[in-house]
């Protein structure tokens, strides 16, 4: 009697609670940096919903985990910007209504219609951007030093060095280095990459994905992170005011993750709520301060949302500067993506 | 007491215990400052990031796995047998040499089968401690997975991986006896 009452409690509490388990679901393939708590609560009790999160790393693994779940399993898909087209070309995003997305207040150059955008209809929206440049420790190296990446590559800071563990935009900012247009590279332009990509590997004690390439410059293993950034160090920046960033001289590679809605969503409505939540203002300083890493926000009026600190350390007022420096990450075809890989790979195992 | 201070380590997550050892092999880290702090090196010694900081994670981690396993077989050898030994006049070498490492042989080979199937499954070590300069089998069907989606190639480095561990389990079949663990 006793278990039938406490039963019949549990019941009457779990029916009661908003987001109970009876609460609809949304179900996102996202990035890191979405599964602050602090980001994704602020939705879950306006909608009284819950949003369960998968992160993954690399276009490769969510296109594997879509490719393996039933149709409707996800509703929302954040991706590197460069592989919207990608996914748009194997169908696998739904139309986003333009009109309810909030694009005239973003920065003009991170809207990138052209990856976004198909026969006029739109199928996702940037929601966040920043470089792969340099990220060094201003207290052990010679910040004059940082605006030349073939100083940076000098005997000088050998072994000092860490370089991030993603081919695209560590090729994309060597490309610059030898004058290269990233959003033009070839075949041909291989065989002087492999040279640069070689001579970064030479001059390097490591080579590490996100975690890595934060511990090697954070415990002074490495001075200087090539293809680092903000989202490198403006997380670190409250407790270690000497990890910085700049753009060199030359340029540097500019990187942007996009948002969508998948065109099997079992829920589309609330996953279009969560997209225009995220791109919000509100959803944007949230983003930008993520506890995984920080980011430019696309949305302009973010900045009314985020502290003079926070974007201080963002580099809010440089952003026109930079933007106009920054190339974006080379976005090569199948054929030319497989060989940057297999150079890629070449180069760690060298 | 020697047993629980070598398990204590095992009581945290093998992640952990991978940053833990970067941290200690680092520039900064305490190997680093003894050897400089003793006069042993005047500048910082690269450690971490290498093959040596793979190395010392390997044994570190799997040493344990190996003397457990030892451990466990010597606690089901009979002692009167090294009594019996030494009744008929065999000298303590002796009785390790002719009886008690025969007998023990087949837990010294499954504990050595079980550490080298492990290590070189192992994907972790070599990511944090190898620092990506040196890639592990494991290390290059994860890239072909999770960058390239190329199911097929790492399906083929899988089974590689498995015929290794294979020939391994046939030259050591003789001596296996995964019951004595």
């Amino acid at each position: 009697m006793r278990l039938i009452d406490r039963a019949g409690l549990s019941t009457a509490l779990l029916a009661a609670l908003p987001g109970s388990a009876f609460a609809q679901e949304l179900n996102a393939l996202v990035w890191c940096d979405h599964t602050d708590p602090a980001l994704i609560e602020p939705f879950e009790a306006a909608h009284g919903v819950t949003v369960n999160l998968r992160e993954y790393e690399g276009t490769g693994a969510a296109l594997a985990t879509l490719e393996q779940s039933q149709p409707g399993d996800w509703d929302v898909l954040v991706i590197d910007a460069i592989d919207v087209p990608r996914v748009l070309d194997a169908g696998l995003l739904a139309e986003l209504p333009a009109g309810e997305l909030p694009t005239a207040d973003f920065f003009p150059e991170v809207v990138m219609a052209e990856s976004t955008t198909r026969d006029g209809k739109t199928y996702a929206v940037t929601e966040k951007f920043g470089y792969n440049t340099v990220s060094f420790n201003s207290e052990t190296v010679d910040a004059a030093d940082m605006s030349d990446l073939s100083t940076i590559l000098s005997d000088k800071y050998a072994g000092r060095i860490a370089v991030y563990d993603y081919y695209l935009p560590v090729m994309g900012l060597a490309a610059v280095n030898l004058g290269l247009r990233t959003a033009e590279l070839t075949a041909d332009d291989l065989p002087a990459l492999r040279e640069e990509l070689f001579r970064m590997k030479d001059h390097a004690s490591s080579v590490g994905e996100v975690v890595a390439s934060q511990t090697a410059l954070a415990t002074g293993e490495a001075d200087i992170v090539i293809g680092g950034g903000e989202w490198l160090t403006a997380g670190l920046a409250a407790e270690q005011p000497e990890l910085t960033w700049t753009i060199p001289e030359k340029g540097a590679v500019r990187w942007a993750q996009s948002i969508a809605v998948l065109a099997d969503s079992a829920n589309p409505d609330l996953a279009l709520e969560f997209v225009k939540y995220i791109v919000s203002p509100e959803g944007q300083a949230r983003l930008a301060t993520s506890s995984c890493y920080w980011g430019m926000p696309a949305n302009r009026l973010a900045g009314d949302h985020l502290t003079a600190e926070q974007k201080a350390t963002l580099r809010w007022d440089e952003q026109p500067e930079y933007l106009a420096r920054a190339q974006l990450y080379p976005a090569p075809d199948a054929e030319l993506d497989a060989q940057m890989q297999d150079l890629w790979l070449e180069m760690l195992q060298r | 007491m020697a047993l629980l201070l070598a398990v204590l380590p095992f009581w945290t997550s093998y992640v952990v215990r991978s940053y833990s050892w970067l941290l200690v092999l680092s520039r900064e880290g305490i190997v680093n400052r003894a050897l400089m702090g003793l006069g042993l090196t005047d500048a910082p010694v690269t450690l971490a990031n290498t093959r040596f900081a793979t190395v010392t994670g390997f044994v570190h981690f799997f040493t344990m796995l190996l003397t457990l396993t030892i451990y466990a077989n010597l606690r089901q050898l009979p002692p009167n047998y090294a009594r019996a030994a030494q009744d008929l006049g065999a000298s303590g070498w002796g009785t390790f040499r002719h009886v008690i490492l025969p007998l023990t042989l087949p837990g010294i080979v499954t504990g050595a089968f079980l550490t080298f199937v492990l290590c070189l499954g192992d994907y972790v070590t070599p990511q944090v401690l190898g620092g990506n300069n040196e890639l592990t089998l494991p290390q290059v069907i994860m890239v072909q997975l999770g960058r390239r989606a190329d199911f097929p190639l790492a399906s083929a480095l899988s089974i590689a991986l498995m015929g290794l561990v294979t020939v391994a389990y046939l030259l050591s079949a003789r001596w296996l006896r995964l019951d004595r663990i």
